[in-house]
């Protein structure tokens, strides 16, 4: 359902050989000749509906770089991404196909709530803004079903018009998570889950989000330097360092039986 | 034959330690038959939990191959690709782990009946069969709704055992399953071995126990430095036996 090659996210104004100076081999990701920094460039992957790839990585790596692009955040440097939901390479699509793609096809779960929230509005609130987005009107539709997107995602319903700053860390992930949702994507992209929580929120909010990836089969990303993040939700794993995918395989695998240094180093150094 | 397990090696490179490599198994080969229960035995350090976790392919062999045939044809676990692996996992595969590894904040019956809802039982069914294995491996009903990162050693892994057994699925690996259970609940977990899985599940266990090898098992490999040293009939295993 999704099938991305080549995707690259060049930061400034490129001398056109940046990929070449860059990299593992290199042990930077920025570029020596221009100064450009290479986020992500040559990552490669496909996904199916209901799969769950996970990113890990330093800070820094290209994580959130690779994300962003996915979730139509941001504009790649190049590549192709093919998704069903699209007639053609994502990253050449223009503003309206582009709205309504993120709109209806992609939801994305932000590192920093600031970036995914209007934290002076209500919580149910900006959850209905994205079924707004996507065409609906009746007040009452809306209401249930931001209603149902509350006890979906445990965020209790008698808060849904409180502001979402009133919110704890743990129900302002859960609206987020409602909200990236909302609208039934084939594909949700999550950054950094859980930064922010408490320990035990986090396994709370891991836990919620794993229930339903399972029950609505959504093909997801998800993005975390938290090895332990990554092993309870993905089925498959993509270890990035200086911009590039270094390794890939099944989690497991990726957690017990790491090939490349750089990733024994990051088991190790996690244990 | 429902698996053939054909030179299989697997060799650690530790680039962290100065590249060293550690063999953890060496030349591997033996096959099964569908319905056998195969006990491995060997010291500490022999090999047994490599062979499982390169069958589940959580170790990626480095040479060799492992065909198992499933209900859709064959697969080689050693070389098939990642959603291969993971598609009979879903199916046919099991696993329980020496260590029981789950989200933190989950109760114990929903640990046990994921992967029944995750292989498409329904919720409350599942929930109903994992309550009957619990309750099967003296698990008290207290803690069922309980969560297993609260749980003595050997409640864990009664609950570990129940989430691998509860699909049933066609081929077992269990990775000293008992070790920390009293003798009274060991023999239940053995009685719902027997009880539970249809006959035809053919099953891959690590034991240390020799009484346990001896009720549980057709045959019994014994790995010795990580390599087969033989497999034997359980008639005529004798752990004085080395050579
Ligand atoms: N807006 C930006 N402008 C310039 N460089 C950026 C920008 N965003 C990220 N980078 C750089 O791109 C690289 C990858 O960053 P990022 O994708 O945020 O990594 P991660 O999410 O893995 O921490 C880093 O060197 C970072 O400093
Ligand atoms: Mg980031
Ligand atoms: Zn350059």
């Amino acid at each position: 359902m999704l099938n991305v090659s080549n995707a690259t996210k060049i930061y400034g104004q490129s001398c056109g050989e940046c990929i070449d100076h860059t990299g593992p081999a290199v042990g930077d990701n920025q570029c020596p000749v221009c100064g450009s920094v290479v986020a992500c460039a040559d990552v490669d992957f496909g996904l199916h509906d209901g799969e769950v790839l996970g990113i890990v990585g330093e800070s820094g790596s290209g994580k959130s770089s690779l994300a962003e692009i996915l979730a139509l955040d941001s504009d790649a440097t190049a590549g192709d991404v093919r998704y069903d939901a699209y007639d053609g390479n994502l990253l050449e699509t223009d503003y309206q196909a582009r709205h309504e793609l993120r709109n209806e096809h992609v939801g994305m779960v932000h590192q920093h709530v600031r970036d995914g929230l209007e934290l002076d509005f209500s919580g149910g609130g900006n959850v209905a803004e994205k079924l707004l987005a996507a065409g609906w009107r009746h007040y009452g539709d809306v209401r249930e079903r931001v209603e149902d997107l509350f006890r979906e995602t445990e965020v209790p319903v008698s808060r849904m018009d409180d502001a979402t700053e009133t919110y704890s860390g743990g129900m302002q992930r859960r609206v987020q998570i409602a909200k990236a949702i909302a609208n039934d994507p084939g594909l949700v992209v999550l950054d950094e889950p859980t930064t922010g929580l408490d320990v035990s929120v986090q396994a709370r909010v891991l836990d919620m989000f794993r229930r339903l990836q399972r029950e609505q089969d959504v093909a997801t990303v998800v993005v975390s330097h938290d090895l332990g993040v990554v092993r309870l939700l993905a089925d498959r794993t993509l270890v990035m360092r200086h911009g590039r995918v270094i390794e890939s395989g099944l989690t497991d695998r990726i957690m017990e039986d790491p090939h490349h240094e750089y990733t024994q180093t990051l088991i190790n150094s996690a244990i | 034959m429902i698996l053939d397990i054909d030179a299989v090696s697997k060799t650690f490179e530790m680039h962290i330690i100065d590249g060293k490599t550690v063999p953890g198994l060496a030349d591997v080969s033996f096959s099964v038959d569908g319905g056998e229960f195969v006990a491995v035995v060997g010291e500490s350090g022999s090999g047994k939990s490599s062979l499982l976790k390169c069958v589940y392919r959580t170790y990626e062999p480095s040479t060799g191959s492992i065909r198992f045939r499933t209900t859709d044809g064959e697969v080689d676990l050693a070389t098939c690709s990642d959603r291969e692996v993971l598609a009979v996992r879903g199916s046919e595969l099991g696993y329980a782990s020496q260590f029981l590894d789950e989200i933190p904040r989950v109760p114990a019956v929903d640990v046990v009946a994921r992967p029944m809802w995750e292989q498409g039982t329904d919720r409350e069914a599942a929930r109903e069969r994992a309550r009957e294995l619990l309750a099967a491996l003296d698990l008290p009903a207290g803690l069922f709704d309980a969560y297993p990162a609260t749980f003595s050693g050997g409640e864990r892994q009664r609950v570990n055992f129940a989430r691998a057994i509860a699909p049933r699925p066609r081929l077992l690996l269990l990775d000293e399953p008992t070790s920390a259970l009293d003798p009274e609940t060991r023999a239940s977990a053995l009685d719902l071995l027997g009880d539970y899985l249809p006959a035809s599940t053919t099953v891959l266990g690590v034991f240390h126990n020799y009484d346990v090898v001896r009720q549980v098992a057709d045959r019994v490999l014994v790995l010795d430095d990580a390599r087969l040293q033989r497999v034997v009939d359980v008639a005529d295993y004798d752990p004085e036996v080395l050579a």
